[in-house]
């Protein structure tokens, strides 16, 4: 490149950097989706409840699903409503994060059903990811947000929920288990 | 590089550089050599924390989890904000004094000694507070530190870190400019014009840092409790600033090193890098977002925007680093009459430390800017944020990049400083390739192990996860083990050169660093065809990772 081209190929070579935008922007590369935290299985919003609140909702969603056998297993959604547009589920699935476990600590699920979690950290910020294999959801959980996730498993099996977000001294420990029957 | 225009050319640029920073006033020297002092200190100090934590991540060492974390927050607060910063501070004092024509000696002195002292003492505190009980990152994170004993301090050492580097930036900037108004120079070369940006932009960033550090020791001091902010975006507003300012002046000493190694200017006008180098100070401040890409509370509106922002963030880095591809083949197929495509490379200096420092700096920065360009698309938050794929790539950036080019420069300074030519050349010419496997190494192995799940600041977890990730992390620990290695034989090899290297005479010390002797290609007289082909293969390449990326995307689990 000679200096007299030096001009055009500044140019170019910032225009070709700019362009990438337009196919990435067409493909949807720069556009979130509200809640996008909730990875990509997710379509929910977040919402605002108090920690003290939510532990109380998620003692009854234990209480609900006790088997004297298996722990807390979740049956199968029995429907679906629609509230404002977005697909609610009835018997969602609730998941409250402390240093340093969840609540419950394990769950049982069914293999190819659809389920909503409705998760949050009681204390400081948590992640609430699932390890699978071929990789991990990974989800971030902030204090005083409800996160809201929609999950398939297809594979029965044992699958590690974790704490992504270091959260303190017991980090390491931090985990949980889904069982897929 | 120095302009065109400059008619010193019959001297080489690296005497020029050593003459003019030997005569430095000895006060100015004084400051630079505090500088230079503490900031080889904190690298060795880092790079030890370091070498714990590969060793635990790899699995070949097992430490208590609260010691391994108190490691882990002294680590990313050694070297990120205290090494980074104080060799900063120098490598931008040099700048400004060394390149700036009319320039005798740094105006408010005392100011920046100040700042010496005020970063000094944030260091000391911040080594202290996390074995008083603050584990909670270099990041600092709030609320997660409410009720830590040392928490409250650890705070306060980032106060007096962000008032220092207020208090040494202002002279940065008073220099060239008290130069200009006293009619001593009638324009700033490019390296003048870009230090005098990246001191501005410290002084902003400055700010932002008393803004978040201030108002969370106060909440700390009093105890603790609800926090009336969001800590996590201010936070994010003043890191955002902080890991890209080293960029900047990362490019600037290439730049400098490129013409004092080789004797090149750059064969493009002054105005065209003073407008690449400026326009790290537009893009950079709209981005922040996108370290926030998984915070749920952020909306979709802001999070595509600074998304798309992010895309123009390597505009300038690939600027300068064409400019300083095309005027180094023209000037060499001039000089040395090489044909072929590659033929001229083989005539680079390639035994100077210096010079082989910046060239594997670019080799890991090629990868780190790939890896960016993927990281900053929100799309991709689900699958890697978090993980250990984040620090994996960032360190391509941090140690096989920036602190490798800053370490290139300080083989000139520290010899020219301290009057002692640079210990054993040969084999410090050799170690930049050497870092550079390790950070290969280390990076491909945590990225493939971040995709697969590993969580990023979980160091040994009791749970399992896939089952390749225990043999990722092995491979992640011995890429850090060979970075440590590497890192403390540099740090080895600079004390050595300050406390023994053989003493010269001004225009003999940096005698023992190869350079080459290329005049400057006229216009118009040569074309460049490598520098055009590796552009155009860096942007093939971007794309089709980019595009790879997109197909990952897809596969998701779910």
């Amino acid at each position: 490149m000679s200096r007299s081209s030096e001009p055009l190929g500044a140019v170019l070579t910032s225009l070709s950097l700019l362009l990438l935008i337009i196919p990435w922007s067409l493909g949807g590369a720069y556009t979130a989706e509200e809640g996008a935290g909730d990875a990509h299985a997710g379509h929910g919003g977040p919402g605002e409840m108090s920690a003290g609140q939510f532990m109380a909702i998620t003692i009854l969603f234990e209480e609900n699903n006790w088997d004297a056998d298996a722990g807390i297993v979740v049956a199968p959604d029995p429907g679906w409503m629609v509230m404002g547009g977005e697909r609610m589920s009835m018997n969602p699935v609730y998941l409250a994060a402390y240093q340093w476990g969840y609540s419950p600590a394990e769950i049982q699920l069914e293999a190819g059903v659809e389920y909503q979690f409705r998760m949050m950290t009681m204390d400081v910020y948590h992640g609430a990811s699932v390890s699978t294999d071929s990789g991990s959801q990974m989800v971030r959980l902030i204090p005083g947000v409800v996160i809201e996730q929609r999950l398939t498993f297809d594979e029965p099996g044992e699958y590690t929920l974790y704490c992504s977000y270091y959260c303190g001294e017991q980090h390491n420990g931090m985990s949980g288990k889904i069982v897929v029957v | 590089m120095a302009e065109q225009g400059d008619d010193s050319t019959i001297e080489h640029a690296s005497g020029r550089f050593e003459a003019s920073l030997s005569s430095l006033a000895e006060e100015d020297r004084r400051l630079l050599k505090a500088f230079v002092l503490v900031s080889i200190f904190t690298l060795g100090l880092g790079v030890l924390y370091a070498l714990l934590l590969v060793l635990v991540k790899g699995g070949f060492l097992s430490l208590e989890s609260t010691l391994a974390y108190t490691i882990l927050t002294l680590h990313g607060t050694t070297v990120f904000y205290y090494w980074l910063y104080f060799v900063q501070v120098a490598v931008v004092m040099v700048f400004v004094l060394v390149y700036t024509d009319g320039v005798d000696e740094l105006v408010w002195r005392n100011l920046a000694w100040a700042g010496f002292g005020l970063m000094s003492a944030g260091f000391l505190i911040d080594q202290i507070a996390p074995w008083m009980g603050a584990v909670i990152t270099y990041t600092g994170l709030a609320p997660l530190s409410d009720g830590m004993p040392g928490a409250d301090w650890f705070y306060v050492g980032y106060v007096l870190l962000g008032l220092g580097l207020l208090c040494v930036s202002i002279p940065c900037i008073a220099t060239p400019i008290k130069a200009k108004l006293d009619g001593k120079v009638e324009s700033w070369s490019s390296i003048t014009f870009a230090a005098t940006l990246w001191a501005a932009l410290l002084t902003v960033t400055s700010f932002a840092a008393l803004n978040v550090f201030g108002r969370t020791a106060l909440w700390a001091l009093e105890g603790g409790g609800p926090m009336d902010f969001d800590y996590m975006i201010a936070y994010h507003v003043m890191f955002h600033n902080m890991h890209y300012l080293p960029l900047l002046s990362t490019v600037l000493v290439w730049y400098a090193l490129a013409e004092v190694t080789t004797g090149v200017k750059s064969i493009f006008s002054d105005r065209l890098s003073k407008v690449f180098f400026a326009f790290y100070l537009v893009v950079l401040p709209p981005t922040f977002l996108y370290h926030m890409f998984l915070d749920p509370t952020i909306s979709a509106l802001m999070k595509t925007v600074a998304s798309t922002l992010a895309m123009f963030i390597s505009i300038p880095t690939i600027m300068v680093f064409v400019i300083i591809l095309v005027s180094l083949e023209a000037s060499a197929r001039v000089s040395e009459g090489r044909q072929g495509l590659f033929a001229w490379m083989r005539d680079l200096p390639w035994g100077n430390p210096a010079f082989s420092s910046i060239a594997a700096a670019c080799v890991c920065a090629a990868a780190g800017g790939v890896l960016a360009n993927i990281l900053i698309q929100v799309k991709f938050a689900a699958l890697l944020s978090d993980t250990f794929a984040i620090p994996a790539y960032f360190h391509f950036f941090t140690v096989g990049t920036i602190s490798l080019t800053f370490i290139g420069l300080l083989m000139y300074v520290i010899p020219i400083l301290y009057g002692r030519q640079l210990w054993n050349p040969k084999l410090m010419a050799q170690l930049p390739w050497a870092l550079t496997v390790g950070v290969y190494l280390f990076g491909v192995s945590g990225i493939a192990a971040g995709y697969l799940g590993s969580p990023r600041r979980t160091l040994a977890p009791e749970y399992d996860l896939h089952a390749s990730i225990p043999l990722l992390n092995a491979l992640v620990g011995l890429g850090g083990i060979i970075m440590a290695i590497v890192l403390l034989l540099f740090v080895y090899g600079l004390v050595r050169t300050l406390r023994s290297g053989e003493e010269a005479g001004v225009g003999e010390v940096t005698a023992n660093l190869p350079t080459v002797r290329w005049e400057p290609a006229e216009p118009g007289a040569v074309k460049a065809p490598t520098a055009t082909i590796v552009m155009f293969v860096a942007l093939a390449a971007l794309f089709a990772l980019t595009w790879l990326t997109f197909s990952m995307v897809g596969d998701l689990p779910g």
